[in-house]
Order: structure tokens, then C-alpha cells, then sequence
């Protein structure tokens, strides 16, 4: 798991991650449990461009980059997914985050990972990269229990019981009750 | 001219902005600040001595502390209500003092500045003294923004010609020191404290080499007795608490061999009376003054404030991040008494969106036997109750209630008392709430066996209302009207 920091120490993270970028690979492309959040997510991709043109180095694991934008995307964020349902959280970023590979959900409300074209994150494997903190793993059972699901099962072979989730999945509900009906602009690629 | 002007345009605004209703506490300083754009270098005109105060936490509490300090010695002070701490606010305070024509002189004017501002109010009107209370990382910090904070305040400082008043204890205010010589430093000694300082969450490092630093003593969070490989460490004091015992009436301060009793519960008000104390004698205010000041005192509205419900004294806080919930949760489990604890948490813009703050505080050190009950409220409920269960407290003593005044019903009806922590928005109508139940006690109108009916049917009401009756079967368990092995069972 990968969360986010700031520039500096973002920087040092990804010098002293450097030599193990390959490992890391193989253990994605292998399928291993991985969340990256926020800055963590961002620095998977090749770079990280600042407002004033330079380039911050990301650790080059996955085919994306982010670009800071104008103001800060801030809000409690909604997305839909098939895999887990409704997603909730909150987002807080300068950075915008392009990539061609799957999206983690659809922006219900909120901005995304460029508040550009409605996705949110990205799911490769069993790595999840988001900008969903709030925190994303209690209020959002589902993708906790399928992190630590593939995790054991690529550990032992065997599958898990399920846990009783009734707090998590109310305080789900709620968050997406309250800001479901808030008005959001609508993104490039809507009519 | 153009001051006068700003001024009167202030003054009318405020007055129709109340008239209509709104709270307008900014407003006359906008409309002011339209007029003569950097209104606040008249803070000069109107006080002869300006103290700034800034930090994470205590801002309040100490510049409302040094204020009644210094009208206990005679002097007249001119001050800014909570909140408006940014430099509209401060401007409008301003614009508030100002008599019609001219300008009225206080000795001095104690002014909360919010950190953020600080630098715009600096360059308006530099302080005589500046007294950084502290820096907390709350959520803003993830985004290392503490950093940039901590720098933009520093770059307006440069020339500052005042006197820094810093907190010795706290490695991000010490990042201040190397501005200028000769700082007043305060802070408590090695273990000052009687009590043991619990396990902090958050990380200290070295502001300087990123290193963790090394700590000799450890008052609350990452205050205390600190230093660093790289030779960053604490500064020797000038002025410090040697002991800080807590007393029944309140803490009290042994400093330089004199004795300051004070009615402030909470050990951790001890650095707002060290601040206090020592902002005072910078003015000469002798040490029998400051005691009879300190023990007329009466804490701000929602500050450790008690109240009197069902013969029991329930206590309410405000918390607004996490070092706030950490040292409250410490007051309230001090004594192993049954307790009930209750989290009010809204979102709104003054609490802060972004309620992952929470998961930062030890929520996990309310997890005790002696805990009866957890109840969550306010909008973000769900989120208080979830945090709860994540401590391993049993889930069945967690009881969900958004609303306020269902919140305060239920929790009437146990022996025990409540301690009610509260964010920004939630304070107030708490206060309205428990203030009502307080005056309810005193003319003997409420008893546990009558308040159980009504209790229940307003309960009920909103409960349908919701669509959401399985928080009530939840309540009814709690009484044992409901059979336990249903208890995951969610009825749509
Ligand atoms: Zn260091």
C-alpha cells in the first residue's frame, strides 16, 4: 500500500524505491494486493509535471502521468463500479491523471482522476490506484475484502468467509445519499 | 478621509447586516477593506500594545485568557470573537472598536490570528508581540502543506521587529526561532505532568533532516523534550511550568517558584496559561493579579463545559482535529467512573469537509470496559460509529443517532453521565440542548421515569420517518425488548 505525501517526500520515496521498481512489476503483472492512494497512485505513473513545467520522476511501473492543474479538485467523491458497487469517499488533488487503462468506477459526483472524461483511478490486476481517501477501506468493505481475499488466496489457495459489514455498508449508503443529489458541472465528453 | 469613510460604510453594512438577520461578523471588514485596502495598519491608531496570537490549537482559549488577565489589572482591551481570525474578520473587529469620529485608544488589542493570514496581517500591521502556539498535522498535511505554510509565515516574518513568543516544546514552532535572538521561549519541564503521556499516532521528524527525533520527555503529541541527530533540538526556556498538578477546581501551574491555581480542567490548558501568564508579565502584570485573574476566569462556551443532566455532570468539548480529540479523550478517561462517550460530527464548511481527520484521533483509547455506551451523531454519524467499531469496542454498544436532540433523549435515560465531544457546527445547538436539560434540573421537572415515553415515541417518528427502523430495533435491544440473534439482520 502506497499513500500520498508531498513533493519532497515523495521525491525521496521514489529514489529509494527506484532499484525495486522491476520487482514491483513482476509482483502486479503476478497479481498481488496492491492500493496506492492519491500521491502513491500518481507516482506509479512516468511523471508528475508542476505547475511551472518541471518534471517530477515517477517510478515509471505503470503507462501513466498527471499534470497539476489549476486549483485543487476537493470534494466528497462518488463512483460506481461494477465490481464493488457504489464507491464513496473524499478527494483531495492538484494533480490530473491520464491513462488508457481500466477505470476503477464512473464519477457520480466529483472530479476524478482529471475531471476531464468521468473516470475515476485505475484497476490493473489486483492493484488499485485511487484519489478516494476518507478512508477508502472501511467505508468501502467490498474492496477491502477483495484486496485481502486475493491476497490470501494467492497466499494459501484457499478463500475467505465474509465478515458482517452492516456499519460499513450504512455509513456507505449514507455518504451516498447525502451527496448524490449535489450539482456537479458536467464533464467534456457528456451532452 | 478615506479611513473615515471605510469605517461609517462598515458600521452601516453591520448594523443592516444584523437587522436582516444574518450574523454579518465579516462583513463590516470587507466592506471596509473595498474601501481602504489595508485597513488593518489602523490596529496602531487604536491600541498602544498588539499581541498576535497563531497555532493549530489554544489560540482561542489564550488570547480569551490573556484579555481577562489584563482587564483584571485595569487595562482596557480590544479583542476578536472566535472565528473571525482572518484578516476580514480582524478588520471588522476593527471597524467594531472604532468610535464614530477618531480613534479610541486601548492598551491592547489581543488578536487570534489564523495562521494562513498571518503573513497579509503581518504586512498591514506588524504585532508588538507574536505568540505561536503550536502546529498540529491534521489532514491538510498529507499534501505537505504544514511545510509551505510554515515557510510563507516564516518569509512574511523577516523582518518582523517584534518579540516571538514560542512554544520551546513544539518542534514546527521552533522553526521560527532562527528569524530573530532573543526569543521568549516557553514551555512545561521534564515531566511536569503527573500523568503518563499516551502513544501519539502521528510521526515526528526532524523539521530539519527528516530524521525521527528523539524525545526525553513526552508531554501530549509530539510536544515535549526533543532532539536530533543533526543538532536541531529543543531551545532552554526562558519562562517554563516546573509542575503541573491537577487539582480539583482545575490545573495548577508551579512557575519560578510561584503558584497559579486556575479553573481550567484539562491538563493540556496548560501551555495556554503558560502563554498567558507569560504575555502578561511581558506587560508587567504582577503575580497576585494574574492569580486573582486566573481563578475569575470562566472558560470559553463548549470548552470542557459541564452541565448538570439527571443529577449527573456531563461534560462537552469542542474537537476540531485530531490532537484536539486525543487530549480530550485523556480528560474524559482520566477517572475509571461508567461513562457514556458521544460523538457529535458534522461536515459542514466550518468543521471541514473532509472528515478523515477522524481516523487520526486514538478513538482506541475510549475502548474500555467502563465505556456503557458510544453514541454517534450529527451528519456524519456513520462515520463516528465506523471509526468506533475499528477500536474493537462490541458493536452492539454503538448506537447511531444523527439527530442531536434524539442523541441527548437517549442518553438521558442511562445512570451514567455523557461526555459529548463536539465539531465546530454541532457545538452550539449541543450548548441550546444541554443548556435546556441544565434548566429543566433546576426547577425538578425531569426524572428518568417520565422522560421514558415521550423519549420514545420522538424516537420512533424519526426513526420511520428514515425508513431506517432497524436503528431502532438496535435502541430496543439495547433494553432488551429485542432478541440479540437477529442482530445482523438489516430489515429494508
Ligand atoms: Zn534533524
Amino acid at each position: 500500500m502506497i499513500g500520498g505525501g508531498s513533493d519532497r517526500e515523495q521525491a525521496i520515496v521514489t529514489n529509494k524505491l527506484q532499484p525495486l521498481v522491476k520487482e514491483i512489476k513482476d509482483w502486479i503483472e503476478d497479481g498481488v494486493s496492491s492500493l496506492t492512494i492519491c500521491g502513491g497512485y500518481q507516482f506509479l505513473g512516468e511523471y508528475y509535471k508542476k505547475k511551472n513545467g518541471e518534471k517530477l520522476k515517477g517510478m515509471g511501473i505503470l503507462p501513466l502521468y498527471s499534470e497539476a492543474g489549476k486549483n485543487r479538485l476537493m470534494t466528497n467523491l462518488l463512483i460506481s463500479t461494477k465490481q464493488f458497487g457504489n464507491v464513496v469517499g473524499f478527494e483531495n488533488h492538484g494533480g490530473r491523471t491520464y491513462h488508457n487503462l481500466p477505470p476503477l468506477g464512473l464519477v457520480v459526483n466529483g472530479y476524478g482522476n482529471n475531471g476531464e472524461n468521468g473516470e475515476e483511478g485505475l484497476h490493473y490486476h489486483h492493484l488499485i490506484g485511487t484519489y478516494l481517501h476518507g478512508p477508502i477501506l472501511p467505508k468501502n468493505p467490498r474492496i477491502a475484502d477483495y484486496l485481502i481475499e486475493k491476497a490470501y488466496e494467492r497466499k494459501t489457495g484457499r478463500t475467505l468467509e465474509p465478515l458482517n459489514d452492516t456499519f460499513e455498508n450504512e455509513a456507505n449508503e449514507v455518504v451516498w445519499e447525502r451527496f448524490l443529489h449535489k450539482k456537479r458541472t458536467k464533464y467534456k465528453n457528456e451532452s | 478621509m478615506k479611513t473615515q469613510v471605510a469605517i461609517w460604510a462598515g458600521k452601516i453594512i453591520g448594523v443592516l447586516s444584523r437587522a436582516l438577520g444574518h450574523g454579518g461578523s465579516t462583513i463590516p471588514g470587507i466592506v471596509a477593506r473595498k474601501l481602504d485596502a489595508k485597513f488593518l495598519r489602523h490596529s496602531r491608531s487604536i491600541a498602544k500594545t498588539i499581541f498576535y496570537i497563531t497555532g493549530t490549537n489554544g489560540k482561542t482559549t489564550t488570547a480569551n485568557l490573556i484579555s481577562h488577565l489584563l482587564q483584571t489589572a485595569g487595562q482596557s482591551v480590544m479583542t476578536n470573537r472566535e472565528g473571525s481570525n482572518m484578516v476580514t474578520g480582524l478588520s471588522a473587529c476593527l471597524v467594531q472598536s472604532a468610535p464614530l469620529i477618531g480613534w479610541k485608544k486601548y492598551d491592547v488589542a489581543v488578536l487570534e490570528v489564523d495562521e494562513a493570514s498571518l503573513p497579509n496581517a503581518i504586512a498591514e500591521c506588524p504585532s508588538d508581540y507574536l505568540l505561536i502556539t503550536n502546529f498540529f498535522r491534521d489532514q491538510l498535511d498529507r499534501y505537505g502543506e504544514i511545510d509551505l505554510l510554515i515557510k510563507k509565515m516564516k518569509d512574511s516574518l523577516k523582518y518582523f521587529a517584534g518579540n516571538f513568543i514560542i512554544n520551546a516544546d513544539d518542534p514546527f514552532s521552533n522553526r521560527f526561532s532562527n528569524l530573530k535572538k532573543d526569543n521568549i521561549y516557553v514551555g512545561l519541564n521534564a515531566h511536569a505532568y503527573p500523568f503518563d503521556s499516551y502513544l501519539m499516532t502521528e510521526s515526528r521528524y526532524c523539521p530539519n533532516c527528516q530524521n525521527e527525533l528523539s524525545y526525553s520527555s513526552v508531554h501530549y503529541g509530539h510536544l515535549g523534550h526533543y532532539h536530533c541527530t543533526c543538532g536541531f533540538k529543543r531551545p532552554e526556556t526562558t519562562f517554563a511550568a516546573e509542575k503541573v498538578f491537577n487539582d480539583k477546581k482545575g490545573i495548577r501551574l508551579v512557575i519560578d517558584d510561584e503558584e497559579y491555581p486556575t479553573t481550567f480542567k484539562g491538563l493540556y490548558n496548560a501551555y495556554n496559561v503558560l502563554f498567558a501568564i507569560q504575555a502578561c508579565q511581558a506587560l508587567d502584570v504582577k503575580p497576585d493579579v494574574l492569580r486573582k485573574g486566573l481563578m475569575t476566569y470562566q472558560n470559553s462556551k463548549g470548552r470542557m463545559q459541564e452541565f448538570l443532566v439527571n443529577g449527573k455532570v456531563w461534560r462537552l468539548n469542542l474537537v476540531k482535529n485530531p490532537a484536539g480529540g486525543n487530549v480530550t479523550l485523556s480528560e474524559y478517561f482520566e477517572g475509571d467512573e461508567t461513562k457514556l462517550l458521544m460523538f457529535c460530527l458534522n461536515d459542514n464548511l466550518a468543521d471541514g469537509e473532509d472528515i478523515s481527520w477522524i481516523w487520526d484521533i486514538d478513538m482506541e483509547l475510549a475502548n474500555r470496559d467502563e465505556l456503557e455506551l458510544f453514541i454517534a451523531s450529527g451528519t456524519r454519524a456513520h462515520d463516528a460509529a465506523l471509526r468506533m467499531k475499528y477500536t474493537g469496542f462490541p458493536e452492539k454498544k454503538i448506537i447511531i443517532l444523527p439527530d442531536m436532540n434524539e442523541a441527548v433523549l437517549y442518553a438521558k435515560r442511562f445512570e451514567s453521565p455523557t461526555y459529548i465531544m463536539a465539531t465546530y457546527t454541532c457545538l452550539s445547538p449541543m450548548i441550546s440542548i444541554l443548556s435546556k436539560e441544565a434548566e429543566k434540573e433546576n426547577k425538578g421537572d425531569s426524572n428518568l421515569e417520565t422522560s421514558t415515553i415521550p423519549l420514545l415515541s420522538r424516537y420512533t417518528q424519526s426513526v420511520w420517518r428514515q425508513g431506517k427502523y432497524y436503528l431502532l430495533k438496535k435502541a430496543m435491544r439495547m433494553e432488551g425488548d429485542f432478541s440479540t440473534s437477529r442482530r445482523n439482520q438489516k430489515p429494508k
